[in-house]
């Protein structure tokens, strides 16, 4: 009989941290540098078949290390009786890297395209590329450099030069997890009138837009429309996935935007308070990502396809992947009054 | 409310005393290797897991992907954005073989999944003190053979396992092919023997005696290429003993044997008993029709579009070979020509603007047996598709055909085979082999040739997963054909899956890999 012993994962956490507060309070804030060690990671393991009975097996091994930086700063800019604007900003920068993966294997592929399968050859090929030492996140794809094709099929780039256009020849084209991410909230009041207008954003990502790789060609499969972005090229009658399919996505959002009025109440008997306020979400995003959202994708939940279904679980091995299962985001206006009893 | 506290710590303190006390539950009806083997019905429902193993074998990627699309009458084109998956379709045809490709992992991983099952189930069975086990492990033993027999077929070189309390580091050795010869013989030779003659609903989709004789008529027939000595007797002797058993008969149509409900046939003789509902992983009408052929069938759901047959192979069929027209059912074994609808309308495939060269009929689905290209544009309506087991009308992407591995037909051929391989003369050979052409309706031989007897081995046999050991054995398996180019001797054997050597550093690659 075959036994493994399985135990939990371990984490070890260093956090450094200030709180500051100067010119009587007007400007605040915290800065934060963490490091977090995560090792016996419960990882699906290929095993050797015989003598298991299974091709795979739950076993501990691998781990990552993460170091960060988060600072916010809240700013009391203008503070007077009929005019005031407190900004307040949010910086955040991490990395991961692997420390290992199994026992012998520095270097996998992970995840795959989906159906109808193009040229990766799964499970020799992937989206990603996961190296001992190297960050988390390596999207990967084939060269290809634009123009030349075989019969529509975009031709690969022979990168080594070694006479062959094969996996070896693949890249690292991108990372799905943003270099920093920030937000910036703007708190205005002109006297009965407030105004908030809060912006994200998120610099250094890219992002596998996979409908382009499946869609962006002549013969789009059965009658879906064909995509037509600024890379659309006539002459590729192969979806052949390639780094042109991997777009930078940062992007600057104006993520919420409100504005109130405060209605002077002539008597007290009914409500104390009146503020009338109209406010909208997801407004204005600048970038020039082609996908419909440039939002970090921080996991992986797989390919929707052959009757298949997401998992349950995203993968946080393989950010930065738009699958086509992404809906459109909403826009969504909001009136109201907000009454004070 | 003092009281009431009071009260509450009474209570508590009763709880920590109950918890005291062992909870560990001893249950009366928990099922043991002791108590629960007292009836056959146990030892049968045990069996299940080393025989539902078998159902990997008809679905896309495994044992059937592996051997038919590496041959003469199976190919997956590559259809502009569908079915390149990495080229790997595509190079199993052309047999550029890696060791690297995911198809030889699954069949590795179903063939000594299937075998470790074997081996736990013994080791259960043989602790039971019942002296009805022993009928069991014979049977275990065989189906054990049956899967080291695809090994032994396939990879030729292999690690012989036949244990399954082995430590968890232990890392078994690649054995030569003639061992696994000389094991699987002994196996099916041996304990073979033990097993039920009986032919009935209890042993059907199960080892039986002629199931082990059938076994052994492949092996012998392939002797010369699987140990290098030809054993065309003891083949015959096999068949004999399938043939002169009565328990089986050619069905007058060629297609009761694959027939929705075919559970009846009279000419199969083992079968994976294939369920829409309760035993899926069988997909053929999905892995080769067109997503358009949906609403001929009015499948629940959309076909890929992925295996499609030889034009070479399509017109190795007169017109009036009824395994070609279906007679009655309507199609035979390849489904060509325009396609319609329930209501007679013809099928349109619904993609925008592309149509490859050749293809004059524009968006009307018409499968046009001689494909354009096999890469990368091959037509999408291209190529004959595979339709030899008969299609449900309303059918799921599951069939529930039984498909059929050993059939009374292939005994006749395995035979006429065997006697004519050892007289090219011999009469009784070709009347053999003129009973099946007898029944598809078609002309009779007056002589057997190798070409003319592999081509009506390929008609009668297409699609049952067998045509890559036939071409081997008729020394076709380098030619080239279609898109094919010649390949080397060494492509008899497939790589041992890399993903394994890594593994298990006692595994020795084939050669050539």
């Amino acid at each position: 009989m075959l036994t493994q012993t399985l135990s939990g994962e371990t984490k070890g956490e260093l956090n450094a941290g200030i709180d500051y507060s100067l010119m009587n309070g007007k400007l605040s804030g915290t800065l934060d540098v963490f490091n977090r060690k995560t090792s016996d990671l419960i990882l699906f393991a290929p095993v050797a078949v015989p003598p298991n009975l299974a091709p795979n097996t739950w076993l501990n091994s691998g781990g990552f290390t993460t170091n960060g930086v988060e600072f916010a700063i809240n700013y009391a800019l203008i503070n007077t009786e009929s005019f005031s604007y407190t900004p307040s900003l949010i910086l955040t920068s991490y990395q991961t890297v692997l420390d290992k993966y199994l026992d012998n294997t520095p270097r996998l592929f992970r995840t795959n395209l989906g159906a109808p399968g193009q040229n990766l050859d799964v499970p020799n090929q992937g989206l990603h590329i996961l190296e001992v030492g190297k960050p988390i996140g390596q999207i990967t794809a084939p060269i290809w450099d634009g123009k030349t094709l075989d019969n529509g099929k975009p031709v690969f780039s022979d990168q080594n030069g070694d006479g062959k256009v094969d996996i070896s020849d693949w890249e690292v084209v991108g990372n799905g997890l943003p270099t920093f991410e920030a937000s910036l909230n703007n708190a205005f009041k002109f006297g009965k009138i407030d105004l908030n207008l809060f912006f994200d954003a998120a610099f250094g990502h890219s992002m596998v837009h996979e409908n382009r790789a499946f869609y962006e060609i002549k013969p789009a499969v059965l009658a879906a429309n064909i995509i037509k972005t600024k890379y659309f090229d006539e002459k590729v009658t192969t979806a052949s996935y390639n780094q042109t399919h991997v777009e930078k996505a940062d992007f600057v959002r104006l993520n919420n935007a409100s504005i109130g009025y405060m209605l002077s109440t002539g008597s007290k008997k009914y409500f104390k308070s009146a503020r009338v306020y109209a406010s909208g979400q997801n407004l204005l995003t600048f970038t020039g990502y082609t996908g419909v959202d440039p939002t970090v994708r921080t996991g992986d939940k797989g390919s929707v396809d052959s009757g298949g279904r997401e998992a349950e679980f995203a993968d946080p091995l393989a950010p930065g992947i738009d699958r086509r299962s992404t809906y459109y985001t909403t826009r969504t206006f909001t009136v109201g009054v907000n009454l004070g009893f | 409310m003092k009281n009431l506290k009071s009260l509450l710590i009474l209570a508590l303190g009763a709880m920590s005393i109950t918890s005291c006390y062992d909870l560990t539950p001893e249950f009366k009806d928990v099922a043991t290797s002791d108590n629960y083997f007292e009836n056959d019905a146990a030892f049968v429902s045990a069996l299940g897991a080393a025989y539902t193993n078998l159902y990997n074998v008809a679905g896309h990627g495994g044992l059937f992907s592996l051997n038919e699309v590496s041959s003469d009458e199976a190919a997956i084109p590559h259809k502009g954005p569908d079915w390149e998956d990495g080229g790997q379709w595509l190079r199993t045809h052309r047999h550029e073989f890696q060791a690297t490709e995911g198809v030889y992992g699954n069949v590795w991983n179903f063939a000594y999944g299937g075998i470790n099952t074997c081996n736990r189930l013994i080791a259960t069975f043989e602790g039971v003190d019942n002296p009805n086990s022993a009928a069991f492990i014979a049977e275990l033993k065989v189906l054990r053979a049956y899967y080291y027999l695809h090994l032994l077929d396939i990879f030729g070189n292999v690690p012989l396992i036949t244990s399954f309390d082995v430590p968890a580091d232990f890392k078994p050795a690649t054995e030569t092919r003639a061992k696994i010869y000389e094991f699987v013989e002994k196996e099916l030779l041996t304990e073979g023997a033990k097993l039920s003659k009986e032919v009935n609903s209890t042993t059907y989709a199960r080892m039986n005696f002629y199931v082990a004789q059938s076994m052994l008529s492949q092996l012998y027939l392939n002797a010369q290429e699987y140990k290098g000595a030809p054993e065309y007797d003891k083949c015959i002797a096999a068949c004999d003993a399938v043939i002169n058993s009565g328990k089986f008969s050619l069905e007058s149509n060629y297609f009761a044997n694959f027939a929705v409900n075919n559970s009846g046939s009279k000419e199969n003789i083992f079968v994976i008993p294939y369920d829409k509902v309760n035993a899926g992983g069988f997909f053929i009408p999905m892995m080769t029709l067109h997503y358009a052929s949906q609403e001929t069938f009015n499948f629940t759901a959309q076909p890929w579009n992925g295996y499609t047959t030889l034009a070479d192979f399509y017109n190795s069929f007169e017109n009036t070979d009824l395994r070609k027209t279906g007679g009655g059912r309507g199609y035979g074994v390849m489904l060509y020509g325009p396609q319609y609808n329930r209501s007679g309308a013809q099928l349109v495939d619904g993609a925008d603007s592309w149509y490859p060269d050749g293809d004059t009929d524009g968006r009307n689905v018409n499968y046009n047996p001689v494909i354009n290209a096999l890469a990368p544009n091959a037509g999408r309506d291209a190529g004959a598709r595979l339709s030899k087991y008969e299609y449900e009308v309303g059918g799921t992407n599951n069939m529930s055909n039984d498909f059929v591995l050993y059939r009374y037909g292939e005994i006749l051929l395995n035979k006429a085979e065997a006697l004519w391989r050892k007289n090219n003369g011999d009469a009784a050979a070709r009347d053999l082999v003129n009973m099946i052409r007898k029944r598809a309706g078609v002309s009779e031989f007056a002589s057997l040739t190798a070409d003319n007897f592999l081509a009506e081995r390929g008609r009668e046999m297409c699609f049952e997963a067998k045509r890559r050991t036939d071409l081997i054995r008729f020394n076709k398996w380098g030619d080239a054909w279609w898109e094919k180019p010649v390949s080397g001797p060494n492509k008899k054997l497939a790589p041992i899956p890399a993903s394994q050597i890594t593994l298990n550093a006692n595994l020795k690659q084939n050669p050539g890999y």
